[in-house]
């Protein structure tokens, strides 16, 4: 199949509901995609697919990341253009996912899982877009800090963040100063997130920067901080490097900051 | 597997502009996620009563509307977060 425009201007005008081959991804978008510009949109994408493209984003739009894994690679393998993988795979069907989002069909943690899914296929493509010459962004430890199971809003900038090209280790929740320590020195990282929920678990926060001074290891990262409680004042009052009020001010000051870091 | 892959795309000549433009697809739909996200948060009710009315009045989380971001949710100065933050003052600790 040929790369190129995304939505051939042709299939654009040609294209019909009924000629998507997967079941699933048709009643899908016959169910969930309500708009007319973004139905024909997407059913131009899908019938521009061939059924093993569809098959990747099928399994996007359904979360099954092993599938989306195996498929990916396979697909690469046997000579399908990466360029489609994403196009009629992997982007097409997170694109669904966030029409369903949008209109509240589906909700953060449906969402969480089907960008896993999504990721386990890019895991194959990231070597391919090193080999064009697109470096990893920067590299970010992220975690929810001492006391706090909370993670939904880390989740979700880590999401993305690994969207914006970043390279991300979770340390998930109930992470304490020795673990980020610990994380940084074992993957060299000089950007590190951490997220608060609660107001109580917010002075783990600064007693982690605490840490890293302790260590002698304050100079050689940039702290980003967030989660419901948090305010700039508080980044601040911490000695925190940013302060980010969602996930997209997340991914923008961890772009400045790794400017920073040159 | 990895370098199985870097090398038929090696061999498929991608191009390093069309790689950004998927990227850049990439973090527009994740974006997006993000801003509906934010939306729903400041619209869904998470508390109804028995008749299915919503009974949970915050529009900003925890902060007010009050703050110094005029038009958003912020701090004041005038919650109890400080309580939470710094250790209590000389002074209150001899009053308690």
């Amino acid at each position: 199949m040929a790369s190129g425009s995304l939505i051939p201007t042709g299939s654009l005008r040609m294209a019909k509901l009924e000629d998507i081959s997967n079941d699933f991804l048709r009643e899908e978008v016959e169910t969930f995609v309500t708009r007319e510009d973004e139905r024909e949109n997407l059913i131009a994408r899908y019938t521009a697919a061939t059924p093993k493209m569809q098959a990747i984003a099928a399994g996007v739009v359904s979360a099954r990341h092993h599938d989306v894994d195996a498929m990916t690679a396979d697909a690469l393998t046997t000579g399908t253009s990466a360029l489609d993988v994403m196009d009629h795979g992997l982007i097409a069907g997170m694109a669904l996912v966030g029409i369903k989002f949008r209109d509240m069909k589906i909700f953060v943690p449906e969402v969480l899982a089907c960008a896993r899914a999504m990721k386990a296929g890019m895991k194959h493509i990231e070597p391919i877009l090193v080999a064009s010459g697109i470096a990893p962004t920067g590299k970010v430890i992220m975690g929810t800090v001492k006391g706090d199971l909370h993670d939904i809003g880390k989740n979700l900038c880590i999401m993305m963040l690994r969207g914006a090209a970043f390279q991300v280790i979770d340390l998930g929740v109930d992470t304490s100063p020795d673990d980020f320590i610990e994380a940084v020195e074992e993957h060299g990282a000089n950007i590190v997130g951490m997220s608060a929920l609660l107001t109580t678990t917010m002075p783990n926060m600064a007693k982690t920067i605490e840490a890293f001074i302790d260590a002698d290891l304050r100079d050689d990262v940039q702290f980003m901080v967030g989660g419901a409680p948090v305010t700039q004042i508080f980044a601040d009052e911490m000695g925190a490097d940013g302060y980010g009020d969602n996930a997209v001010e997340c991914v923008d000051l961890a772009k400045k900051l790794s400017d920073e870091n040159g | 597997m990895a370098e199985q892959n870097t090398t038929n795309i090696a061999r498929q000549g991608v191009s390093h502009e069309e790689l950004c433009e998927r990227m850049q697809e990439i973090e527009h739909i994740f974006g997006a996620i993000s801003d509906s996200a934010d939306s729903h948060i400041k619209t869904t009710c998470p508390y109804r009563d028995a008749a299915q009315r919503c009974t949970a009045k915050f529009e900003c989380r925890f902060v007010a509307r009050n703050g110094p971001h005029k038009g958003r949710c912020g701090w004041d100065g005038s919650d109890d977060y400080q309580l939470g933050w710094f250790p209590p003052q000389p002074a209150m600790e001899k009053r308690i």
